[in-house]
């Protein structure tokens, strides 16, 4: 489960290399993103876009990641390709996330 | 009007077509396999939605007995797909444990405000496929569900 990061100002914006987050990938990477994660950031951004297949085991590690921010830092999901979009949207977890359709212009260099 | 219902059964069942695959019960054989069977002729000219659909389902509904059934090594979970026109029947079928009290998982979400981190699968198994239904036959258990479908036209 390869993911990149890059620290951006006061944002971290982390890039899932691999195609699928799914159950036999899921715990790997919720370990990875939180060790990520514990770099003192004001934002954190995940860029999915490279992720086409997501299942119920990978959108529970999402929502793992997530809690791990805390209360004062949200995770911020972009580039949900159709699959994951849909995984997102029936299950309604897409009203929890901050979603941006593509990575915002400023931090596109990422990996 | 009986005659007709015969033929056209014949027909439907003529035009049918079955896959079968075993699986060892891992993870990571589930994904491959679903990866394999998507990509296969049978499933090439579905809509690039109804792929995903099929996708979520199985891996759903597979990687419950690699995850819940306790099966033993060596084990195999048994996927049969029937292709028929615009319907895509599935069956599972595993040697491990029962369902919890034998019926399947009401599939019903809990509530958002507690971040929950799983319930998500039976969720999205009832939202995408019909007929779902559970039997427990000789020892195995055997998964069926319905996944409407549209072809690439």
């Amino acid at each position: 489960m390869e993911l990149v990061s890059e620290r951006r100002g006061k944002i971290i914006v982390i890039r899932a290399m691999a195609e699928r987050i799914d159950a036999a990938s899921a715990i790997q990477f919720k370990e990875r993103m939180r060790e990520i994660i514990e770099i003192p950031s004001e934002r954190v951004v995940f860029d999915m876009s490279k992720v086409t297949f997501l299942d119920s085991s990978g959108l529970g590690a999402v929502v793992s990641v997530m809690k791990s921010l805390g209360p004062t830092r949200k995770l911020e999901l972009s580039g949900l390709t159709p699959t994951v979009e849909k995984v997102f949207r029936l299950t309604r977890m897409d009203s929890v996330f901050l979603i941006h359709k593509v990575l915002p212009e400023s931090l596109r260099h990422a990996g | 009007m009986l005659a007709k219902r015969h033929a056209d059964a014949l027909q439907s069942m003529e035009t049918a077509v079955e896959v079968r695959i075993s699986i060892d019960t891992n993870l990571l054989a589930v994904r491959m396999s679903l990866q394999r069977l998507l990509s296969s002729t049978q499933f090439a000219k579905l809509t690039d939605d109804s792929k995903s659909t099929v996708e979520i389902v199985l891996a759903e509904a597979l990687n419950n007995v690699v995850e819940h059934a306790q099966t033993q090594p060596g084990d195999c979970v048994n996927l049969i797909a029937v292709c028929r026109l615009d319907t895509l029947k599935f069956t599972i079928s595993d040697n491990g444990l029962p369902m919890p009290g034998s019926r399947l998982p009401s599939g019903s979400l809990q509530s958002l405000t507690s971040l929950p981190e799983g319930g998500f699968g039976w969720f999205l198994i009832r939202r995408l496929s019909h007929s779902v239904t559970y039997r427990r036959v000789k020892g195995c258990n055997m998964l069926s569900f319905c996944v409407a479908v549209d072809y690439v036209s």
